[in-house]
């Protein structure tokens, strides 16, 4: 009985590093695109006007949430979603540009186990920008 | 009481090679999973690099041929510092001038062997990993070509 049972081990314990590795690998890929995103929002969402006559940066949440899906778009992987992109104000009291989104990952084995075929993670990214002389 | 004999005391042990195998061929698994993740990362890598270098180095005044061959070379070196020595194959689009708020793709893909062996190599028929990084040129740096239209 020993054999068997240390071969259904070993093919569980495969089927959990699999899975596992598509699950960390689709939350690296959604962590980048959602970095993507925030930087470029942080980049270019901001009032131009007031930033060259003030040094101010002022965040334009519509301009946020389009640049943000310009890029996870960009990225061409079609299980990343926008869910929000907003300033938020930091402890401090600098406002930083953050991006979340939910990426949706497919176990492979799992779900043979009873668990859910998908699994959707929320993934969140912050960027700021700040404005220097010539 | 009387002896029964031996027969039947071995009854089983073809199964002991297969078990063998069987962890053999889930040890390999690991492996190979950790081999898939591992050129994800490094690909990962070598294409923000190779990207953050395009739209940073962005100038009308630098042959955007120059900044994409820098481009490429980094983004192959990027893949040696992480032990990935076969070449790499980046592309970075669009082709033609660097412009203020372009879109900047740079994709990086390599190819990693169906099985591998610790200190032996890989065999089999290898699949592509590839990554690919995103971002726009810079649209408020000095001395970039065009109009910052990403911008109001």
């Amino acid at each position: 009985m020993l054999m068997p049972a240390a071969v259904l081990i070993v093919l569980l314990l495969g089927a959990i590093a699999v899975d596992s590795a598509i699950v960390y690998l689709g939350q690296r890929q959604a962590y980048n695109v959602a970095f993507d995103a925030a930087n470029d929002a942080a980049g270019a969402g901001f009032d131009a006007d007031i930033a060259r006559t003030t040094g101010v940066i002022v965040y334009d949440p519509d301009r946020l949430r389009a640049l943000a899906a310009d890029a996870i778009g960009a990225a061409g992987v079609g299980e990343i979603a926008l869910v929000s992109a907003t300033v938020e104000t930091s402890p401090t009291g600098e406002e930083a540009v953050v991006v979340t989104v939910d990426v949706t990952v497919r176990h492979l084995f799992v779900q043979a186990f009873g668990q859910g075929a998908n699994e959707t993670i929320r993934i969140s990214a912050r960027a700021r920008g700040e404005t220097r002389g010539p | 009481m009387t002896r029964q004999g031996e027969r039947g005391q071995v009854a089983g042990i073809e199964v002991l090679p297969f078990g063998l195998l069987v962890f053999i061929a889930g040890g390999l698994l690991l492996v190979n999973i950790w081999g898939v993740v591992d050129t994800k990362f490094a690909t990962d890598a070598a294409a923000r690099e190779a990207a953050r270098h395009v739209v940073e180095s962005a100038r009308a005044d630098i042959d955007d041929a120059i900044i994409r061959t820098e481009a490429t070379m980094i983004a192959r070196q990027t893949m040696a510092d992480h032990g990935k020595d076969s070449g790499a194959d980046v592309t970075v689009t669009p082709q033609g001038p660097l412009l203020r708020c372009q879109r900047i793709q740079v994709t990086v893909s390599t190819e990693v062997p169906a099985i591998r062996i610790p200190f032996v190599g890989g065999y089999g028929s290898p699949f592509t990993v590839d990554a690919t990084h995103s971002e726009l040129v810079d649209p408020t740096r000095s001395g970039v070509a065009g109009r910052a239209d990403c911008i109001r």
